[in-house]
């Protein structure tokens, strides 16, 4: 990461090279506004907002749920399934950024919600008492039996939305109650890092439902407005450690996705280590998470909102061809990782079949050669 | 995670360079103090991600990288006690499910916590019993594992209800009235920990009779490092501290590790843990950790961290005996076996390792600021370095990670153990010097500060105000300083 912190030093002097009667400081705040203008727009314009679609995502999940409990058919399951989905997608985009609140020695969002293996027999147990269980009890439970694996567990099987008739009402129950404590980790995120001062009236209703989820903020206020901590470099050692966050999120995410989540299920052939087990889901899952990595260089939520003040934009600056590759790098992980479906296959069909290795090899090359990439730039520059 | 490459070794100058007409850039070396863990275990990351990442010498073998990725995820994943999934083999009685449960950001330390909830990411803390009587302190093993287990899996029960454990965080005032020579305040915390009678399992142990303390976990960053210091230069400290008559540490008691150490076997002095209990890292905290917090079995520990009391008790418990369908003898025969099956491969348990010993320390920061600079200054007039000794050089053949050879490191620590006398420190009363390295990145990691074996100091000032016993002169040399020395100090602190 110190060639990152090199690299942008490079850029400082770039920035410095007009004005040499300035002193140290006149040029540290010159990029003090450069680093403050790409962070504020990386916060605004693609954290807050895939936090905030996450959250009404997840609250149109809890919506759909209910129907669901209140009139169990087929529609009202498959529109439950597609709920989830949305809210899985949200969540899979924000991977490129998973830190500050949503970390363990923080709020544990991350590990509150997205736990996998899941302890079945203790879901098992809870469903044969015929669930009572509220959301509130619910939020208190350890991760493996909540979270989006556990209502993933509930709404589908092989790939598959179930057959409403399969669902129990115990089941039922353990949906809702589950959907609850996954609505108010998501709101959680959201109103850590924009203030709860800055969110609307309805999204503040949702956060306080909850005095428990009210209570954890208050213990971790460190995490209160996380948005204006990061945009002012509060408690980084520079401005540049607290730019390096952009480029640091893409490199590891880029690096799990493809050593941790495709290579090492597919190598060990254990199927068990696929994401998303019960949606089959996983295909899409990774190319979010590449997804992430391209909002957060490029800006914005996807390509109808990209902005101008970016990573990508300080890169083109140095190094115009690099910051090209960059980007021509994140569009073939995107199609090389769509790849590993090839034939229509599931990514647990792979793994569990062992087919399309050529792709699978490939979409993993591409994973970390755009791990290095992130990783490298000072040294490619 | 993030696969580096290898890290170049120039600062540019900016203003300089640029105004002086010249070249563009100007290029040092840095120095070798910026590589707090070595040229090869040293990675220059600042950010809330700088406790995790492998070091340069992981990243760039194929293999090791993927050993390493593979760890990280041993190591984060929470086991289940379900058969069916995999990271399975949970308990039957456990501490945690997790590495990472007790090492939040993986390097990183827990969060000074009101109470004691192990399912609370953020509280790191192990529960201690013992015997307050004895001048050793020993731990009540005779009915509790020594890290006390407070989880179980159904029908097990746990040997202590968590439920029962109380954590009351209480002022302490010393004989200055907290206040600095300039008259500044401050505030001090202390722990103290009460488990009701009604919170043991065992209707034979009297809690009257003992006490509880907590201990909060130590950093994993730059370990194999510390690991790779010769057990010739950690005698050699020690006796040099016996030699000077002050501030003389407590080095660890020898360990027999023949049969332990695949690389080490024989008798080394203990230098991991707060009182020095584990030599090597291959029979370290976290090799036995990974067992023994989870009970998680592998082919080199096919059976349980149990003890015999509370096996003796779970057998003979009716509901167990019902809710499993087999009798005494049976469930006895489990708990207590030597050669049960490995619920963790050796394959995936060497990979854990790998993670162990490859996570990096970060790189130094700011020591070219003149305020960091006189904060060093401070640290050894001070007197500081007598117990946080700033460098070593690791041995010359390191086997496990021979690349860790011959490294000059700046773990600021002597490896030994020193009585602070602190108010009511608990069990670890006479406790080994803590690495300062890369603790000044707390902030950004953690988002807090919180300092010392049971987190009682919440910043750096703090953390020094509770430094008694041998290093009081320490401390009052700090309390009379001026604030914008204290200040200098932290800065040197929180750069190294």
């Amino acid at each position: 990461m110190k060639q990152f912190t090199f690299w942008i030093s490079c850029l400082s002097i770039i920035l410095a090279s007009t004005a040499c009667e300035d002193n140290n400081n006149t040029n540290e705040e010159q990029n003090a506004e450069l680093y403050r203008g790409i962070l504020e727009q990386y916060v605004n314009t693609t954290i807050i907002p895939t936090y905030r679609s996450l959250a009404t995502a997840a609250l149109e999940m809890r919506a759909a749920n209910e129907k669901l409990k209140n009139t169990p058919t087929n529609e009202n399951m498959q529109a439950a399934s597609d709920a989830w989905m949305n809210a899985r997608v949200w969540w899979e985009l924000s991977e490129a950024f998973l830190f500050g609140p949503v970390g363990e020695n923080a709020l544990d969002i991350d590990g509150h919600i997205d736990s996998w293996p899941l302890e079945l027999e203790d879901i098992q147990s809870e469903l044969a008492s015929g669930t009572g269980l509220t959301g509130q009890e619910a939020w208190q439970k350890d991760a493996e039996v909540i979270g989006f694996h556990v209502t993933e567990y509930l709404l589908y099987r092989d790939g598959q939305s179930r057959p409403v008739a399969d669902l129990s009402t115990a089941e039922l129950n353990y949906l809702t109650a589950a959907t609850d404590a996954l609505v108010w980790d998501c709101v959680l995120a959201y109103v850590a890092w924009v203030g709860e001062e800055n969110v609307t009236d309805e999204m503040k209703i949702v956060f306080r439902e909850n005095p428990d989820v009210v209570a954890h903020l208050d213990n971790n206020s460190y995490y209160k407005n996380f948005a204006r901590k990061l945009t002012t470099a509060d408690g980084y050692s520079s401005w540049a450690d607290a730019l390096s966050e952009i480029a640091v999120g893409a490199a590891e995410i880029a690096g799990e996705v493809g050593t941790t989540k495709i290579e090492a299920p597919y190598v060990a052939g254990n199927v068990m280590e696929v994401e998303s087990w019960y949606s089959w889901h996983s295909i899409d899952d990774y190319r979010n998470n590449i997804k992430s990595i391209k909002n957060a260089y490029l800006g914005g939520v996807n390509d109808n909102t990209r902005q101008t003040v970016t990573l990508s934009s300080l890169v083109r600056q140095i190094d115009a061809d690099l910051d090209s590759r960059v980007k021509a790098k994140i569009e073939e992980c995107l199609e090389k990782i769509a790849a590993i479906g090839t034939g229509g296959k599931s990514f647990y069909e792979v793994v569990r079949d062992q087919v399309n290795s050529e792709q699978v090899g490939a979409a993993v090359d591409a994973c970390n050669e755009l791990q290095q990439l992130f990783d490298a730039l000072p040294e490619i520059l | 995670m993030g696969r580096r490459t290898t890290i170049t070794r120039v600062l540019l100058l900016l203003t300089a360079a640029a105004c002086s007409g010249g070249d563009a850039v100007k290029e040092k070396q840095y120095s070798e103090e910026w590589y707090a863990g070595g040229v090869n275990g040293t990675v220059f990351n600042a950010t809330s991600r700088a406790y995790r990442q492998p070091m340069n010498i992981i990243s760039e073998d194929p293999l090791l990288y993927q050993q390493f990725m593979r760890g990280e995820r041993v190591a984060e994943k929470s086991f289940v006690a379900d058969n069916s999934m995999s990271y399975s083999g949970l308990g039957p009685v456990y501490i945690r499910k997790s590495c990472i449960a007790c090492h939040p950001s993986y390097g990183g330390r827990g969060k000074r916590v009101d109470k004691f909830d192990t399912s609370d990411s953020r509280n790191s803390y192990l529960l201690m019993i013992y015997d307050p009587s004895l001048p050793d302190l020993p731990l009540a093993t005779s009915h509790f594992t020594g890290m006390t287990q407070t989880s179980a899996v159904p029908p097990f029960k746990p040997p202590v209800d968590e439920a029962g454990v109380h954590l009351q965080w209480l002022p302490y005032v010393d004989e200055h009235g907290n206040k600095y020579e300039d008259g500044t305040a401050y505030e001090l915390v202390y722990p103290r920990v009460t488990i009701d009678q009604s919170a043991i399992l065992f209707p034979d142990f009297d809690m009257s009779r003992h006490a509880a303390s907590i201990e909060a976990t130590i950093g994993l960053y730059g370990v194999a490092l510390l690991d790779a210091i010769s057990d010739e230069d950690l005698r050699a400290q020690h006796a040099a501290e016996v030699e000077r008559g002050y501030c003389v540490g407590v080095i660890g008691a020898d360990i027999d590790e023949t049969g332990l150490n695949p690389y080490y076997p024989g008798k080394h002095p203990g230098r991991f843990t707060y009182l020095c209990t584990r030599a090597t890292l291959d029979n370290g905290p976290g090799s036995n950790a990974i067992w023994n917090i989870t009970n998680v079995t592998r082919p080199d520990r096919a059976y349980h961290y149990i003890t015999d009391a509370y096996a003796r008790l779970s057998a003979a418990d009716p509901d167990v005996q019902q809710a499993l369908g087999q009798t005494g003898e049976e469930i006895l025969a489990y708990l207590l076996a030597r050669d049960l099956p490995p619920e963790m491969t050796a394959a995936d348990y060497e990979a854990f390792m790998v993670w162990h010993r490859g996570i990096a320390v970060p790189a130094a920061r700011d020591l070219d600021n003149p305020v960091v600079q006189r904060g060093r200054t401070l640290f050894n007039e001070t007197g500081c370095t007598a117990c946080h000794r700033p460098s070593w050089t690791t041995r010359t053949d390191y086997a496990p990670l021979p690349a860790l050879s011959n490294q000059k490191i700046f773990p600021y620590t002597d490896l030994l153990r020193h009585d602070l006398e602190m108010h009511e420190p608990g069990r670890a009363r006479v406790c080994r010097t803590t690495p300062l390295w890369g603790r000044g990145l707390m902030k950004v990691t953690s988002g807090y500060t919180d300092m010392l074996h049971d987190l009682r100091a919440r910043d750096y000032p703090e953390a020094i105000l509770w430094h008694g016993g041998e290093a009081k002169p320490c401390k009052e040399k700090f309390r009379k300083m001026s604030r914008e020395d204290r200040e200098a100090l932290v800065k040197f602190l929180e750069a190294i």
